[in-house]
């Protein structure tokens, strides 16, 4: 019962709707960019096993953004994006704040007509804190919490993704459906907390369905509605499952999820919209079980 | 250029986080009296063939399952080992570590009686292992439990019984 409440944070892999149709190549000149606030409130913990326990209160705030800009006419396009403030927070333990990591990608389109196929190369660069320092004169158990509240996972890692994308209209509905798949190779952090070695990260296969829709009628047609479905998956099996660095924030080896998210948008005027959305799963591995929240500011011209 | 040679840098070596103590006043290790200078004795094979005080065979808790069992040796003075056996499975969350009480359910946070003896790390949370201590609240521990102290969640239980 309490799996089938539980719900888990999507962190970065899952953006805002547009932030997600790579397979649409921008036109030079075209940009899109959108900063993003998430909040995370979980007290129980998907544990490596894939079963929920009960854990200390554990906050999650960050601020993220995402931007696009067409190069070359529907051969290029880059993107970037990622965490620029992640502040995690164990109630009555600890709290550590700092940079995330950032991505950045390239995406050339393949087909596009009678569909969207786009071909991308995302790389995620480890510009947040895998080892937290709990400071000078703190005691061992206060580095144990920092060391379970990093902010980034220390690795740099290469996806290769493909991305496709279809646009139509049924009567005064506006809809598209857009999927993508990509193979993430990853690799050996730089330091792992405590005085545990680094360990290699196992690869995961990233996956991501989506489905939008607008009504064409005065006023409403502001409004997206999406619902997306997605998925990271880890590839490689080592055997036995054994306990290395800390897996908690979604950060690190073996972060495994099935997630269902809704999100609406609204356009404001002047190239501006704003939106708001809720993730979960309802099958994960070492990420909280608990709603994320995202409000967000867009700008496209 | 130099900005270029920043973010580089900055790529390299990332951003140093920023930690915050959100422990309550007196709940801190060293108020409670909790021993945590365990963590530099680890998983040590020194000292062997104490006299056994003390041993019980794990359970899991929380949803999870634990094997093995735990032995209580008295070393001498105040100093004691937990002896895990080869058997000895429990759990994988981040930072588990062994604890004693004579409380027979930790809950989600640490008291005074309490004592960390060892963090186990790596593969340490399977197979045998010898953790040496010396505290004399130890002599009066009745459970030895697997626990991740951040979260506050046991996973394994072991209840000691005099040989």
């Amino acid at each position: 019962m309490i799996r089938a409440w539980a719900v888990v944070c999507v962190l970065g892999v899952i953006g805002s709707s547009e932030a997600s149709a790579q397979a649409w190549i921008r036109d030079p000149g075209s940009v899109y960019a959108k900063l993003g606030y998430r909040v995370i409130r979980a007290d129980r913990l998907y544990g490596a096993d894939g079963e929920t326990l009960p854990i200390q209160p554990y906050r999650q705030h960050a601020v993220e953004f995402y931007g696009e800009a067409g190069v070359l006419e529907r051969w290029l396009m880059v993107t970037a994006g990622g965490e620029l403030l992640r502040r995690g927070v164990l109630v009555d333990q600890g709290a550590v704040t700092g940079v995330g990591d950032l991505r950045v990608g390239a995406w050339t389109g393949l087909v596009e007509a009678p569909f969207r196929l786009a071909l991308g190369l995302q790389v995620g660069l480890p510009t947040g804190d895998p080892d937290p320092d709990a400071g000078e004169g703190a005691d061992r158990s206060a580095q144990t919490i920092a060391d379970v509240l990093p902010t980034g996972d220390g690795e740099f890692d290469v996806g290769l993704h493909l991305a496709v994308g279809h646009g139509f209209r049924w009567r005064r509905v506006q809809q598209y459906v857009a999927g993508d798949v990509g193979y993430v190779l990853r690799t050996t952090p730089r330091d792992a907390p405590g005085a545990l070695e680094p360990a290699d990260f196992r690869d995961q296969l990233a996956w991501r369905a989506e489905i939008g829709l607008r009504v064409d009628r005065p006023f409403i047609e502001r409004f997206w509605f999406v619902l997306r479905l997605s998925g990271l998956v880890v590839v490689q099996d080592r055997g036995v499952d054994v306990n290395g660095p800390p897996r908690f924030a979604g950060l690190g080896d073996g972060v495994d999820y099935t997630a269902v998210g809704l999100e609406t948008s609204v356009r404001l005027g002047a190239g501006l919209s704003a939106s708001f959305g809720a993730n979960g799963a309802f099958a994960a591995k070492n990420v909280p079980a608990a709603a994320a929240w995202t409000l967000g500011l867009s700008y496209e011209g | 250029m130099r900005w270029l040679a920043l973010g580089m840098a900055v790529v390299s070596w990332g951003c140093d986080a920023r930690f915050q103590d959100r422990r309550p006043d007196g709940l801190d290790a060293g108020a409670l009296g909790v021993d945590v200078g365990f963590f530099d004795v680890g998983s040590s094979d020194v000292g062997i063939g104490g006299e056994v005080v003390g041993r019980g065979a794990f359970e899991g808790r929380s949803g999870y399952e634990a094997s093995g069992t735990a032995t209580l040796e008295s070393l001498g003075g105040d100093r004691y080992a937990i002896v895990l056996s080869p058997d000895f499975s429990s759990a994988s969350v981040p930072d588990p570590v062994i604890v004693t009480s004579s409380r027979p359910s930790l809950g989600t946070a640490l008291q005074d009686g309490d004592v960390m003896v060892a963090r186990l790390g790596g593969e340490e949370i399977r197979g045998g292992g010898r953790h040496e201590i010396s505290d004399a609240r130890i002599g009066e521990a009745r459970y030895v439990f697997i626990y991740c102290v951040p979260f506050g969640v046991e996973t394994a239980r072991a209840a000691l019984e005099a040989p």
